[in-house]
Order: C-alpha cells, then structure tokens, then sequence
C-alpha cells in the first residue's frame, strides 16, 4: 500500500523531459569592474565573450594564466590549477527537465536557500542560484583524505564562493 | 555456384539465429531490483516509484556487458558489507540494486532521507583493475578532469560524472568533442592518493525547473542505466 502511495505521489509530479534556456536577471553594470577587465588574461577575456550569463569566479584566481576553459554560448566552466587541488567553477543556463506538479522533495528542494558546502566523495562541491541561472563550485584534492581544503568547507566558502567577482558575460 | 549460395544462405541464418538466441539469453538472465529498492535493506531509504528515464537514450558508461550496478560499501568486502573479498563471486552477480540514495554524510535534496549516494556504484564483468573502459554516454564536450574524476557536459546540458577512472588510461582531454560510446578511461580503484574498491562511481546533474525556480541536482540514473543497459545486451547500445 505504501509503495503503490509512493508511486501515485511520483506519478502526480509530472516530470518533463522539456529542456531550454533560463532567463538571466543580469546585475547592474559596474564601470570600475569593465575597466578592470581590460587587465583580465587573454585565454579567460577570449573564451568568455560568447557567454550569455554572467561568468563569475574568484577574485584570487582571475589573474591565473593557468586555467584550463570550455565555453558555450549558455555555459562556462573553467578550471584553475591549485597546488595538489583543482577548483571548478562552471556557470549554466540551461535546464533540462521541468516539474508542473512538484512530489514534496521537490518543494523542499526548491524552499532551501542556503547553501550548502558539502564533502561528497572526497570532493567538496556546492551549487547555487544566482540570477536565475546556476552555479557549481568544485574542489577536488590529490589527497581527499588528508587535506583540509576537501574536508573543511572554510577554503571553498571564505577563499573561492565570499571572493566570487563578475568577469564577464554578454547581455 | 547455387550450392555456394544456399550453403553461405543457411550458414548466415544459422548465424543469425544463434546470434539471436545469445541476445535472448543474456536478456533473460539480466535481473534488476526496482528503482528505489536499497539491497541490504539497512543501506538506506531509496526513491521507491520514480520510473521516469532522466536521460533517454544514453549509452551504457561501460563498454561492454556484463557489468553489475550494486553497492560498494555495502557488498561482500565493503565498509558495511559482510565480511569477505571485494572480489566475491556475489559482486559480480545479477540482480542489480539501485544505491543513489544509500546512506551517507552528504545531502541530497531528491532522497527522502535527504542524504544520499549523488550517483550509482557499477562493477565490470570481473574484479580486474585497468581492464574495462568507460566510455561517453551521449555526445557532448568533456569539460574537467581531475585526479580522478571526469565530467561530460552532454549536448542536452547534462553533466555526466565518472569517477575513480585510471589517470594513464584517459583517452580525452579537456576541452575535447567526445560522440557517444568514445572511450573515457579504464575503470580502476583510484581516489587521488587513497584507494577505494574498482568500480565506476557514475553520476547526473540535470537543472530541474519547478514553477519558474530552478536547480541543479544529481538526478536518480538507474532507471535510464538499466534500459541502456539493456539495449547494450541487445548489441544496440
């Protein structure tokens, strides 16, 4: 009995495998962060120009000649080589599925807005909403184990996602 | 000649039929548990009743058949697994069992424990490091790689996850055009400078829209691993 209720409830939430592009609530323009741009590498100032969301990544790293970026006109990730680590910073504005009715795990799903830094197979990672598009950071260590910046959330909150400048995107 | 014909004829049917009847058995000896139901009962609360194939069409992220989607951690030889071998004959044994929501510390939004596994844990054909390839599941780009993870960002915008794949195997790069059923890299025991059992840790993040609100999230891949694998056993992956 429970489980045929559990499968009407799943049944009722109507998913939709129906994909698309969200719509960006672009910021304010900043002028002084425009002239900063000028300054920004070659290889990030190049890749992003297509980009149709605001790119977003940590002020520390924005002047690294080492980072490694793929970019389509709704996504970017870009990945800055740390020492024994890797951070991921991706922006998307796509979706791909939409809900009409949502099951209780989606309502409490969408409620939350905190956000949550979470260590998830030796990996910490968090996601957020942020002009109505979304954003995952991701920092995986050699040594997932022993190093604190995988197992403690201070690096990626205080060091990577309070530091999270806008460098670009086309309005 | 119309000797040669007929002979080659009947000996292509005969083939055919064998061929057939091989599909046949490997399908029938294919058993899987349902979507949600966790094996050992105690490994967690599972998404019993959600059916919906997330992703449609994928290619099975395992090259060649037979593979065993089942617990690691709790499986002959796991942390909570009974005592024995990680290599124990009963890893490597149908049914499957899903395990997108066994227990453990971190959240996860689409589990009613709201904790859960993000992917599912899959087994090769036999417990042999560096053997098996992984390979891409839908085309797309692959957008990271790390000291052992690979992400493919597929061209419906979902993000595929392989874990625990041997660093010298990879056949890509970041950056690189993959088409589905490309080779990835071998499935090993790798986690950086730990070592965990040799399977592939798969996992899907898809952005889910609920009345205007958006998210992304590890979606459950079972019900969509075990149709593609299914049309993998079919020798149409």
């Amino acid at each position: 009995m429970k489980r045929l209720l559990m499968f009407c409830t799943m049944s009722a939430m109507m998913l939709h495998a129906e994909g698309g592009v969200l719509d960006v609530q672009w910021p304010a323009v900043d002028k002084n962060q425009a002239k900063m741009q000028k300054a920004y590498p070659l290889v990030l100032k190049e890749k992003i120009k297509e980009v149709t969301l605001p790119v977003y990544l940590p002020s520390t790293y924005i002047y690294n000649q080492k980072m490694t970026i793929v970019a389509e006109p709704n996504y970017y990730s870009i990945t800055i080589y740390l020492d024994k680590a890797r951070l991921l910073v991706t922006g998307d504005r796509t979706y791909q599925q939409s809900v009409k009715v949502a099951d209780q795990a989606f309502k409490t799903m969408m409620k939350s807005d905190t956000i949550a830094f979470e260590v998830a197979e030796g990996m910490l990672i968090t996601d957020f909403n942020r002009h109505g598009v979304n954003y995952t950071l991701m920092l995986e260590c050699d040594e997932p184990e022993s190093d604190e910046r995988c197992q403690e959330e201070s690096f990626l909150r205080r060091t990577i996602y309070d530091q999270l400048t806008l460098v670009g995107g086309k309005r | 000649m119309k000797h040669l014909i007929a002979t080659m004829t009947i000996l292509l049917l005969l083939g055919g039929c064998a061929q057939k009847q091989e599909v046949n058995e490997a399908l029938a000896q294919f058993t899987y548990s349902d979507p949600g139901v966790l094996v050992p009962s105690n490994s967690g609360k599972g998404r019993v009743g959600d059916e919906y194939i997330y992703m449609p069409d994928i290619r099975f992220p395992i090259e060649v058949a037979p593979a065993y989607l089942n617990s690691q951690v709790y499986g002959v030889g796991g942390m909570h697994g009974a005592a024995g071998s990680l290599c124990d004959d009963r890893n490597y044994q149908y049914p499957w069992h899903d395990n997108y929501c066994e227990s453990r510390a971190w959240g996860m939004p689409l589990c009613p424990a709201g904790k859960g596994h993000q992917g599912v844990d899959i087994r090769g054909a036999t417990c042999e490091k560096n053997r098996y390839y992984t390979v891409a599941v839908e085309n797309g780009t692959i957008t990271y790689i790390g000291s052992y993870s690979v992400s493919l960002r597929g061209e419906s915008g979902t993000t595929y996850r392989y874990l625990h794949l041997d660093p010298k195997s990879l056949q890509v790069r970041v950056g690189q055009k993959v088409k589905r059923g490309d080779r990835i890299g071998l499935m090993s025991d790798n986690m950086g400078n730990t070592k965990t059992s040799i399977h592939l840790h798969f996992d899907v993040q898809q952005t889910i829209k609920v009345n205007g609100v958006s998210k992304k999230v590890f979606v459950p891949p079972y019900s969509s691993l075990v149709e593609a694998y299914k049309r993998l056993l079919q020798g149409n992956p």
